[in-house]
């Protein structure tokens, strides 16, 4: 063992559960990670969000806080109140109380966000893109990201529309900015893949949804970023929390394991919803509560006509990535 | 209440220990860069450790106190003045309504200096703190550093016996120009994705802090290719330092991005796809505050979790010792 | 004629000169801009005058008091 070992225990495989590895990450971090591989796989953000609930919900002393992510959950703890040793001995016991995750049912709130393509705030970041950072940019030569979008997946803009408005986004993990959730489509049918900007922009509209790798985001707030940008959507963050749906923060989705659904509609309808949600505050947001039922999310995967539509998206896609420029 | 004359470089109201809980939702904690210099600073004016106090970054400014007082200035040196006349760091002094604290530039050691005032500032608590996260503009004051002619008000207290106050100099923190900060490997460290060598390299050498070193984020000199124990980041991406998308351990992560390490600390990143070789431990995180950008160095210096967790407690101790005070 | 440096007020590297010499330029005019802390910082003369010599160019390294500008002024 060298001595920059840094992974102090293991919970062993067991049915579906991977490995499970426990490293030091400091004197308050302990991180959890679901095996050894690299991999980006929904089955095992939802354990991790099951796993995520209970630890939050055992009330353990001296825990701060949790980062849950795909594959890895950050704890945050204080030393002097619990050791390192406890906190995962009492992680264990929640991992090992937990059913397989075929058999789990995930709460999961459906949030139905209004979008509309090639409007006039997202054809403005673009423009700063090029004007300030990058003139001969390949991914902005029709003042959009949307043809490049296409270029990279082997099809068309309307295509590329259309997966965005056909399956349902999950949400693995909020980071990275104030709000912001981590989105992956779950119909494989859909699974758009484009690099991000290079290098990354200055300035990202408030509520422009961008994609960048297969993940999607919504930005909550004006900042740079480097996501491939479709259009805007409304607001997913106030900072004033005025709105009542902001009255406990100012987040709107929750740590993680929200789906959310976009309905196209028109840029006037989109900036009006912007007055009634930081003006007027009287805006009344899409939301469901409803769960993943894994097994039924599993039979869906199998299903002959969606394996078969993922695997000729696939080959459009692997097409359109060697013909597509590089950033 | 306090007048800002002249806001100079960044003053920001920030406390300690900062926003804590908001990872999870793309928060980092914020809080002061330098947690010992605030603390201490408290002490001085009879304050909780916790209250919040003007954070000064590079110096250059000049405040007016439009009510009596008792205040005290901790951290870096910057030749503070009172009314034209030197005022001493580490000690709490009386101030009366139109008194006007100068304070000229840090000097060859320390960069953050601390205003901390009987009372403490009295912001709005936003989401548990009154720290300001510059990065993302919210919290603290207006979420912004102060500028000229901003008015920034004082929680009323007594200041009977508050005044006269002097840290015994034997915990005066040691200000460097090359710090070291004891250092704790992982999550990402060898054998699976650095090598030894690599390890060997970051825990023996000094790295110079960049010109591009703020509140989020002090970048710092390369690492050699010999660093890396693996080809590319497999799912994570091509770069051997990318990784499938993580939470961080913050604050004090030394996050690489390509073959760059960033110390990620007050109003960093929570969050993203890059590897964190190790963190520096929480009894350390105030040195990396008094780091003079594109002057001073860094070297990390091994250590377990059982001497971070003994230094944590030492510290805490320290701050309720009988001879705290000359 | 009497002369003034400029100096720079803090460490960072120089983003860019904004003047030339033989401008004319007044008290408090900006002269060149430091990078710093991810920020860029003004660099303004504290006296009136005429660039006489430029003595930094863009991605120089300046640590405080590196001399910047310098300036023929009247007093």
């Amino acid at each position: 063992m060298n001595k920059y070992e840094v992974i102090i225990d293991t919970l062993p495989a067991k049915g579906d559960r991977v490995e499970i590895l426990f490293r030091q990450a400091g004197d308050g971090f302990i991180q959890v990670e679901y095996g050894h591989e690299q991999r980006v796989e929904l089955l095992d953000s939802f354990r991790m969000l099951a796993a995520d609930k209970k630890i939050k919900d055992s009330k353990i002393q001296g825990l701060i806080e949790t980062l849950p992510s795909l594959r890895a959950n950050m704890v945050h703890f204080d030393p002097t109140i619990i050791s390192p040793q406890e906190l995962i001995d009492r992680i264990k016991e929640i991992e090992e109380s937990i059913p397989g995750v075929e058999d789990m049912v995930i709460d999961s709130r459906i949030i139905t966000l209004p979008i509309a393509f090639e409007d006039s705030q997202t054809k403005k970041a673009v423009e700063m893109y090029l004007k300030q950072v990058r003139p001969d940019a390949p991914n902005c030569a029709d003042g959009y990201n949307l043809d490049y979008m296409a270029q990279c997946n082997g099809c068309t803009v309307e295509d590329i529309k259309h997966m965005l408005l056909t399956t349902d986004w999950y949400n693995s993990g909020c980071g990275f900015w104030p709000g912001g959730g981590f989105f992956w489509p779950m119909d494989p049918r859909c699974k758009m893949i484009v690099p991000k900007y290079n290098p990354p922009r200055i300035w990202t509209p408030e509520g422009a949804v961008g994609i960048g790798g297969a993940c999607l985001f919504t930005y909550t707030t004006a900042t740079g970023g480097g996501y491939q940008l479709f259009g805007r959507t409304i607001p997913t963050f106030q900072f004033s929390m005025k709105h009542p749906q902001f009255k406990d923060g100012p987040f709107l989705y929750r740590p993680s394991g929200d789906r959310i659904r976009f309905v196209e509609t028109t840029e006037k309808e989109i900036l009006d919803i912007y007055e009634h949600v930081h003006d007027k505050t009287d805006y009344v947001y899409d939301i469901q509560e409803s769960q993943i039922v894994v097994k039924d999310y599993l039979e869906f995967l199998r299903d002959p006509e969606v394996v078969k539509g993922a695997q000729e998206f696939a080959a459009k896609q692997e097409e359109g990535s060697k013909t597509a420029p590089k950033l | 209440m306090i007048k800002v004359i002249n806001g100079g470089i960044e003053v920001l109201t920030e406390d300690w220990p900062g926003r804590l809980g908001y990872m999870g939702l793309g928060m980092a904690a914020a809080g002061a860069m330098d947690n010992l210099a605030l603390q201490l600073g408290n002490r001085l004016v009879g304050n909780e450790l916790t209250a919040a106090g003007l954070e000064i970054a590079g110096g250059y400014c000049e405040f007016a106190f439009t009510r009596d007082g008792v205040i005290a200035m901790a951290g870096a040196d910057m030749s503070p003045t009172l009314n034209g006349e030197p005022m001493g760091m580490w000690e709490s002094v009386a101030v009366k309504e139109g008194d006007r604290l100068k304070l000229s530039h840090f000097g060859e050691k320390g960069f953050r200096s601390y205003l901390c005032v009987a009372g403490g500032i009295d912001v709005p608590v936003y989401l548990g703190s009154r720290s300001t996260c510059l990065f993302g503009s919210y919290g603290g004051f207006e979420g912004r550093k102060l500028a000229k002619d901003d008015v920034v008000k004082v929680y009323p207290t007594e200041l009977a016996g508050k005044d006269g106050r002097k840290l015994n100099p034997k915990y005066i923190p040691a200000y460097e120009n090359d710090w070291e900060l004891r250092t704790i490997p992982g999550p990402n460290s060898a054998p699976d994705y650095v090598t030894e060598e690599g390890m060997d390299y970051l825990f023996s050498h000094s790295f110079k802090i960049s010109h591009n070193a703020n509140r989020a984020a002090y970048r710092l000199e390369e690492v050699p290719d010999y660093f890396w124990a693996r080809e590319d980041g497999g799912k994570g991406g091509s770069h051997p330092s990318n990784i499938v998308d993580h939470g961080y351990n913050m604050r004090g992560a030394i996050n690489v991005t390509g073959n760059t390490p960033s110390l990620l600390i007050a109003d960093g990143p929570t969050l993203g796809g890059f590897v964190c070789v190790a963190n520096v431990i929480n009894a350390d995180l105030w040195k990396i505050g008094q780091g003079i950008p594109s002057r001073d160095k860094v070297h990390f210096k091994l250590t377990t979790t059982e001497e971070a967790i003994e230094a944590r407690r030492e510290r805490a101790a320290m701050f309720q010792a009988d001879d705290l005070f000359l | 004629m009497m002369t003034y440096t400029l100096q720079a007020h803090m460490p960072g590297l120089v983003a860019r000169v904004v003047c030339e010499v033989g401008d004319k330029v007044e008290e408090g005019q900006e002269l060149a801009v430091i990078n710093c802390m991810k920020t860029e910082m003004s660099c303004q003369t504290e006296k009136a005058g005429v660039v006489k010599e430029i003595l930094v160019a863009e991605w120089d390294e300046m640590d405080v008091g590196s001399p910047m500008i310098i300036l023929e002024t009247e007093e």
